[in-house]
């Protein structure tokens, strides 16, 4: 295979300076539908906001932010753009994220030599389209993880080639956190002493295996930069829609979205273990006096958890107007897509969270299990106390 | 004529001494390393103060925020804002380093710390220690070996009034307040203690101790229409190393956006 991955860090945000110049250079945070911060402008970041947080969370950190929220039409349109861009040599393309996409050069040139003049060309158009606001960077490799990586390691409006022979050597002192596994499994390797793709490259497979399940085992090939993933230029489609009957009928929000998430979730484990995730989920609807009606749900980065999925349903559900009992819902996962890794966020917020470890490591020895670390678990907990969770730092534990 | 020549000649002494120099610097860094010998110039001193978050407070305090290596008493009545002023410090003293989020901890004796109101103040709460200990006592070993650790940029202890209860756990505390005082000089981390208004026992006994006691006082609550917006008090130096001390400052806590700090003045 011959990958080449090109990313624009910060797209959205830089979409947005490209349409207002004035906000350039103050802390911008952008909003996706759901209300949560999607993307942050370096200076926004400095003041400590991530994505994923709330509005109110974000402005308490930096009481000047702006808040925009994002215009997903005109971020559609720019991204269609650059993928006809690229696509336009006749080669597979497939979306990654926003701003990135895998073109597959394998029919052309599968050599860095002879790929090298393809990608240059390629370099200038992808500039010519984006502009002087967004910069460009590309990886190539013959795999897409590693191309990803060889991406990510790249100067602006420049790329980085990665030998096959020089793949293992490329990767080795890369950081864990760009794969895409769940956090639960980042922290774990991360107690483990297992920070680097050379160090968990390293480790037993079954043990691998045995601890993170499939998408531990997938995530091991691709940090010994073994991905056979082809390039899909269309989108992955689950099986058929699922149907559920609620019998007797039901006008409670709660349990119909216990029930679907129930049943989504088995699809989402699945997904997970590919280290893929949903992207669009239609759920139908049918009411006890024969209506019915469609809610449909686009999310903005691949979901893979069931947390933000309860989150938007929920939404979704209180703010549906229900006619009457609800008698079946049938859902269909539309679209699904790679899981996209918060590469720089995580990887500075898990390097240092091994002072606090180790930390605790030494004190509890002496002082017994006395230290904790605080994580927001249910932050709309009508309770203040309730929306916290102390979690042991010395055992698995949680108060 | 001859004022001109004196001039080039001495510009060519300069020059040659700073060659010398430069040539001595060199020699030494390539046998014993580069940091063996570094101009003045070149070493960048840590901040040595953290800033509470209200410019004009940080104004009256001298260095620019409390002090780092040395222990500051924030003394108030309930709804004074002093927890809430300590949150905000442990917040700056976190993002304090620009390449890094630095840890800060939590001492929490009453263990009535709300977390989420800490995080709403501003912490990270992935880069806060947390720590309950059993008792008083085992809170001030677990005290010392944090500082000790010196990987903490700053420790919060809530609050010193519960140590007070057990007259052994008091005397053995203020015992151990200038071994504190001698482990916090090296450490790079600046310790916060809590206490509140009217403790003057206390005061007294680890008053020579304290490098910044701030008391806190509410002045009166802030309304917007029918409904409480937040509060003001005046923040008053009672002693400090740097600063004027009987120097006060109002300063402004905001409900809105949960907590919002802001001059008046």
């Amino acid at each position: 295979m011959s990958v080449w991955c090109c990313t624009v860090p910060n797209y959205l945000i830089g979409l947005e300076y490209r349409h207002n110049p004035k906000l350039a250079g103050r802390p911008l945070a952008l909003l996706d539908p759901d209300e949560r911060v999607l993307d942050v402008s370096p200076e926004a970041w400095s003041s400590g906001v991530y994505i994923g947080m709330s509005p109110r969370q974000a402005q308490t950190r930096c009481p000047d932010l702006l808040l925009r929220h994002v215009d997903m039409t005109n971020c559609r349109a720019e991204q269609s753009a650059l993928v006809a861009t690229i696509a336009e040599c006749g080669l597979r393309v497939e979306e990654y994220g926003w701003g990135g996409a895998y073109l597959d050069l394998s029919t052309v040139a599968t050599t860095s030599e002879s790929v090298r003049p393809i990608l240059i060309e390629m370099g200038k158009q992808v500039r010519h389209v984006l502009g002087d606001s967004l910069r460009a960077k590309g990886g190539w490799d013959t795999g897409k993880f590693t191309a990803r990586a060889a991406a990510s390691r790249a100067k602006s409006n420049s790329m980085v080639l990665v030998d096959r022979n020089d793949e293992e050597r490329f990767l080795k002192p890369l950081s864990i956190t760009l794969l895409p596994l769940p956090p639960y499994a980042l922290q774990q390797l991360y107690r483990l002493g297992i920070v680097t793709l050379g160090q968990f490259a390293r480790l037993p497979s079954t043990e691998v295996w045995q601890r993170f399940g499939n998408a531990g085992k997938v995530a091991q090939h691709w940090a010994r930069g073994r991905d056979d993933r082809p390039v899909c230029s269309n989108v992955t489609l689950s099986p058929g829609p699922t149907s559920i009957d609620f019998d007797p009928p039901t006008a409670s929000h709660t349990s119909v979205l216990e029930k679907t998430l129930s049943k989504l979730r088995p699809h989402l484990l699945v997904l997970e273990r590919e280290l893929a995730g949903c992207r669009r989920l239609r759920l139908e609807l049918k009411f006890d006096n024969g209506e019915t009606r469609v809610i449909e749900c686009a999310f903005v980065e691949p979901v893979g958890d069931d947390r933000r999925l309860r989150a938007t349903l929920s939404h979704k559900f209180q703010t549906l107007n229900w006619p009457a009992e609800l008698a079946t819902l049938q859902f269909t996962l539309l679209e699904t897509g790679e899981l996209v890794m918060r590469q720089l966020t995580l990887f500075d917020m898990d390097e240092d969270h091994s002072p606090l470890l180790k930390l605790s490591e030494t004190l509890h020895r002496r002082h017994g299990p006395v230290f904790y670390l605080a994580r927001l678990t249910d932050e709309d907990h009508p309770i203040s106390g309730r929306r916290v969770t102390l979690n042991n730092l010395s055992s698995a534990d949680s108060t | 004529m001859i004022d001109t020549r004196h001039r080039a000649d001495e510009d060519t002494l300069i020059d040659t001494k700073r060659a010398q120099l430069d040539s001595a610097i060199t020699k030494l860094q390539q046998r014993w390393g580069s940091s063996a010998v570094l101009q003045a110039r070149t070493v960048q001193s840590r901040p040595a103060a953290i800033p509470t978050g209200f410019s004009q407070l940080d104004n009256i305090l001298g260095v620019g925020g409390i002090p780092v290596n040395s222990i500051t008493l924030l003394r108030g009545k309930i709804t004074s804002g002093k927890r809430t002023l300590a949150y905000m410090i442990l917040r700056h003293a976190q993002y304090s380093s620009p390449d890094r989020l630095q840890s800060v901890s939590i001492l929490d004796l009453a263990r009535s710390t709300d977390y989420d109101f800490a995080a709403r103040c501003g912490i990270h709460l992935d880069h806060l220690f947390i720590s309950t200990p059993e008792s008083a006592r085992k809170g001030i070993d677990a005290l010392l070996d944090m500082v000790r650790s010196r990987q903490l940029r700053a420790i919060l202890l809530d609050h010193i009034t519960l140590i007070q209860e057990e007259q052994a756990d008091w005397r053995y505390f203020t015992e151990n307040l200038s071994q504190l005082n001698v482990l916090l000089r090296n450490s790079n981390c600046a310790l916060i203690f809590l206490d509140e208004a009217g403790n003057d026992h206390a005061r007294a006994a680890i008053g020579a101790q304290i490098a910044l006691h701030l008391e806190l006082d509410r002045e009166r609550w802030i309304e917007d229409t029918d409904e409480f917006r937040g509060y003001q008090s005046r923040a008053r130096v009672l002693r400090t190393k740097r600063g004027r001390v009987g120097a006060s400052v109002t300063i402004e806590f905001d409900f809105k956006n949960i907590i919002r700090g802001q001059e008046i003045w």
